[in-house]
């Protein structure tokens, strides 16, 4: 899968990885903030690529211009959850990140406090598969509306008096 | 009949009148030692007429009345010179002496010759009384007597059993209604004991029921007493009354509610007894009591009652009082569940085995469980699993409380944990022979599957799919019973582990011929949106989808469709210009009949030869119309079996030859996820057989139309477990138009988006992050296309500027700390 034309269908085995962002500190341990006042979180690694970019410039020789994790800073949840050096961001939060510019895929980062992405890693073994099928390995599934229980409790039950 | 006055006395009556008529008295509760008093009271009335006699006898323990026995039993009454007189002195000549003794010995021996003469009953065989008499014509004066003093006995027996309440008005009941009132307790307590006792005899209580003075009386007394003993007696008294209709409206109109309700207070069980059957009494026969007993503050003391007492009658009695008192009035509800109500019954359900006071307790838990305030208190308490308990039990009616009970509560117990009991005894029930309990089992089976994964396991696990089935066929066109069947059926073929084998199973037990036609009339629209939500469950399992076609499902579901859709096209043209006319029929929108038929056939449309079918029936235009619903469910579902659809090349062909690429570019722009992906989704395999280079513009276009309004995605529905309906987690405050600074964190590139787009009209523009922040490349979107026309689209026109820029990019390679 190495070499993916952008916009082309893809289909291919991921490795899903859920990170948790923790709160972004400075060296006296003083909470970092936004301009808005907002606490910001840092992941602990670095993405490069994208489709507005060269991947032949890529220092790491990068083969297409998806977004790859260029550096797993230490002791970071990025450390910690499983990402792995070189790793391509297929989706974070279920946005596809085949196809995004280098600062749509930081903007998407930096948006949620927990991301769960899919990531693909040289090593895992390639997809076989039957054509004409939903090619998107997004899969999309309206779930049927199950709607409220039914109120019952305006049916007045019958009552006889006894007398 | 002679006048005598006969106080044999049951009581301290002091004057009994002296009018000279025999009074009435209740001597069948005399003890019988006491004759020998009655007989010597008589023997000495002979002797006085018009005597007017006080007596004062008690026939009680002489420490109770506060006269002593035989105070005033005057023993010189009897002269011995007189009797000498009658006799006259012919015959033989006694002397003194002689004369003397047999005086001695026939007084000794009077009383006997009065008892013979009347009561000769009493007298024991072969016993010699020697007579007085001297000359058999002159009788003596006990024998001249004895004929009169029978027929007194008579008329006295007589009047003992007589029925006569008149004389019994004028008489006793004024005297007794005065010393009912009277100031010692003693007295008062004497007074309300002889009451008591004259209660149990039909007549002498038709007399007090006639006496509004006395039941006041009697109320009074009962309220004001310190002694408990009284209480119980006036108690009594009134509880013997409640049994006749003079006697409730005595007491009610006497103010005796409330007095009886402060009885409910009372330490004496037996105070406690007579009250509530009073009151019970009141409240089933008398008009205008419960409202008396409400405002009396009943209702809180009945409550409190359940706790205290263990006796499984008195528990009954009390329960059906509440019962009701509540059935119809919704603040006797709200008292009832403020005074711990729901807790308290709950508990009796637990508990006791008395089958009138489970019946009973049952119809007070199905009377408060119409109430939306008592219905969560009453399943916290425990309610659904305390009825559960008893749907076995043999009396069909306590059976069918609890259903009903269980069914009113069922909404709200969705959330509710240790419910498996109840549900494998449901799906037993759903077996019954009788109607009505295969009813209510549907019903509550329904409710509590609804969004609560765990019950779904737990009915597939003991065997509901197959009992649903059957019900559902064996109930025939009875919507009453097939529709929650259904509702519960679709519940338990979606969003559950086993969700895939309940799919299986509903095909296993034969049940989609029977399915599909109940989407034939007589069904009405609740349940054809039942069964058709049903089939689109169905239809997630690949084995149904060739036996849902072969039994007809997909023109049916086609021509429901297409009727609902004219109806709602009918009503947008009536109300045009207006807000759009939402239409119910039997209580259902069509605009649902149109989102559930469209989404069936979505996942139908996942096999090929249904997708065939579907063509053949000629819906791709009407799903290409549907694209412009203002309903975003509607859209969704109509873009998502075009996306079916256009898997194949033929599906792809006819949908563009309709013209759907315009409304789906348009959807493009969607807030929801959904619609917007399954929109690419369809462009996407439209555009399989276009050049390359047109491909990859359109993915551009795709890609960056979709992800312009990245601030307020959500997940999208694969990721997440959604217990909520789809709509929910799609309310985004998203606004099209001012979302351009939350996009760019900084806030710098704000005026960008705007001023780029003069040449193209606004609207469909606005939020589209055509051009990329950081190259400066993309010049002025001049020639942009005009994707707010409908129409189809040139992208031939395209600007090669705004491809991608291989080769163009000057900027290196960078990454970013994030």
């Amino acid at each position: 899968m190495a070499g993916h034309t952008a916009g082309e269908p893809l289909e291919c085995y991921s490795i899903p990885i859920v990170l948790e962002k923790e709160p972004d500190i400075d060296q006296h341990g003083n909470p970092i903030r936004e301009p808005d006042g907002k606490q910001r979180y840092r992941c602990g690694f670095r993405i490069g690529g994208g489709i507005d970019q060269d991947p032949s410039q890529s220092p790491q020789g990068y083969s297409d211009k998806g977004v790859y994790v260029t550096y797993i800073h230490d002791n970071s949840p990025a450390s910690r959850c499983g990402l792995q050096l070189h790793d391509k961001i297929l989706q974070v939060n279920g946005k596809d990140f085949t196809l995004v510019t280098h600062k749509q895929a930081v903007e998407s980062i930096r948006k949620k406090p927990v991301l769960k992405m899919l990531v693909y890693r040289k090593g895992v073994p390639s997809l076989q598969k039957p054509p004409n099928t939903m090619v998107s390995h997004t899969q999309f599934q309206a779930y049927p509306h199950h709607g409220q229980p039914q109120q019952y409790s305006t049916q007045q039950p019958q009552y006889q008096p006894q007398y | 009949m002679s006048s005598y006055q006969l106080n044999a006395g049951s009581g301290p009556t002091r004057a009994m009148g002296s009018s000279g008529e025999p009074s009435y008295m209740d001597l069948s509760n005399m003890p019988v030692d006491n004759k020998q008093q009655q007989t010597m009271m008589w023997q000495q009335n002979q002797y006085m007429s018009d005597s007017g006699i006080h007596s004062g006898q008690t026939t009680q323990a002489p420490s109770i009345s506060s006269k002593s026995h035989g105070d005033e039993i005057d023993d010189g009454d009897m002269d011995p010179s007189k009797m000498m007189f009658d006799w006259g002195l012919g015959g033989d000549a006694y002397n003194q002496e002689q004369v003397d003794e047999i005086n001695q010995q026939l007084n000794q021996t009077r009383s006997q010759r009065v008892r013979a003469a009347m009561f000769p009953e009493t007298m024991p065989e072969g016993v010699q009384i020697p007579s007085t008499q001297i000359q058999p014509d002159q009788p003596t004066a006990v024998q001249r007597l004895s004929e009169p003093s029978q027929m007194l006995k008579h008329a006295v027996v007589n009047l003992i059993n007589y029925q006569d309440d008149a004389d019994l008005a004028t008489r006793a009941i004024p005297e007794l209604i005065k010393l009912l009132n009277d100031e010692d307790q003693v007295v008062v307590y004497q007074a309300a004991m002889m009451v008591h006792q004259l209660s149990k005899k039909e007549a002498s209580r038709h007399a007090i029921m006639n006496s509004p003075q006395m039941i006041s009386a009697l109320i009074r007394a009962m309220a004001n007493t310190d002694d408990i003993e009284t209480t119980r007696c006036a108690a009594g008294t009134l509880h013997n009354l409640s049994h006749h209709r003079q006697g409730l409206l005595a007491i009610f109109k006497s103010g005796g509610i409330p007095a009886l309700v402060k009885l409910l207070s009372s330490p004496l069980e037996s105070v406690l007894f007579y009250a509530i059957t009073t009151l019970h009494n009141l409240l089933l026969h008398q008009e205008g009591s419960k409202m008396a007993v409400r405002l009396a503050g009943g209702l809180q003391k009945m409550v409190a009652l359940l706790q205290r007492n263990n006796n499984v009658k008195f528990l009954a009695i009390t329960t059906d009082c509440l019962q009701i008192l509540a059935y119809g009035n919704q603040e006797s509800k709200l008292i009832i569940l403020a005074s711990g109500g729901p807790g308290e019954l709950v508990r009796i359900m637990k508990s006791y085995t008395y089958e009138k006071l489970l019946w009973t307790t049952s119809r007070v838990l199905k009377v408060l469980s119409v109430c939306s305030s008592n219905k969560p208190a009453i399943v916290e308490a425990g309610g659904m699993q305390a009825l559960a308990m008893h749907l076995g039990h043999q009396s069909q009616r306590l059976v069918q409380n609890c259903l009903w009970s269980l069914r009113n509560l069922s909404d709200a117990a969705t959330k509710m944990e240790q419910m498996d009991n109840l549900l494998m005894m449901l799906v037993q029930l759903l077996s019954s022979n009788d109607i009505n309990v295969v009813t209510c089992a549907a019903g509550i089976l329904s409710n509590l599957t609804c969004n609560n994964q765990r019950n779904k396991v737990m009915v597939c696990q003991v065997g509901g799919i197959e009992a649903l089935v059957r019900t559902i066929m064996q109930a025939g066109d009875r919507e009453d019973i097939t529709e929650p069947a259904v509702c519960a059926l679709r519940h338990l073929t979606s969003r559950h582990m086993e969700a895939e084998m309940a799919q299986n199973a509903v095909r296993l037990h034969y049940g989609l011929p029977v399915l599909v036609k109940l989407l034939h009339p007589p069904s009405r629209w609740p349940l054809i949106k039942a069964v058709v939500g049903l089939i689109r469950n169905l239809a997630l399992c690949p084995s149904n989808h060739a036996p849902l076609r072969e039994h007809g499902a997909l023109p049916r579901i086609v021509q429901l469709l297409i009727r609902a859709h004219q109806d709602t096209q009918r009503r947008a043209s009536i109300s045009s210009g207006g807000p759009p006319l939402s239409g119910y029929v039997d209580g259902v929108r069509m605009e649902e009949i149109v989102e559930g038929t469209v989404g069936a056939l979505h996942i139908l449309a996942r096999e090929a030869h249904n997708r065939a079918v579907i063509r053949g029936l000629n819906c791709i235009p009407l799903f290409v119309q549907l694209l412009y619903s203002p309903i975003e469910n509607i859209q969704r579902v109509a873009a998502g079996v075009l996306c079916e659809l256009a898997a194949d090349k033929e599906g792809a062909e006819m949908i563009e030859q309709e013209g759907a690429t315009a409304p789906l570019t348009e959807l493009l722009h969607s807030r929801n996820e959904g619609v917007a992906t399954y929109a690419a989704a369809v462009l996407f395999r439209m555009s399989e057989d276009k050049p390359q280079d047109y491909k990859k513009r359109l993915s551009m276009e795709l890609t960056s139309s979709l992800y312009r309004g990245d601030t307020n995605w959500t997940d999208p529905p694969g990721f997440d477990d959604m217990a909520m309906p789809l709509e929910d987690s799609r309310d985004h405050m998203y606004n099209p138009h001012g979302s351009q600074s939350n996009m760019y964190g900084g806030g710098h590139h704000v005026g960008r988006g705007l001023t780029g787009y003069e040449q193209v009209p606004i609207d469909s523009m606005q939020g589209l992050d055509i051009g990329s922040q950081h190259s400066s490349n993309y010049g002025p979107m001049d020639n942009l296309p005009d994707l707010a026309n409908p129409g189809d689209i040139n992208f031939d026109n395209l600007d090669p500027a705004l491809g991608p820029p291989t080769g163009d990019n000057p900027n290196l390679w960078y990454d970013t700390d994030v």
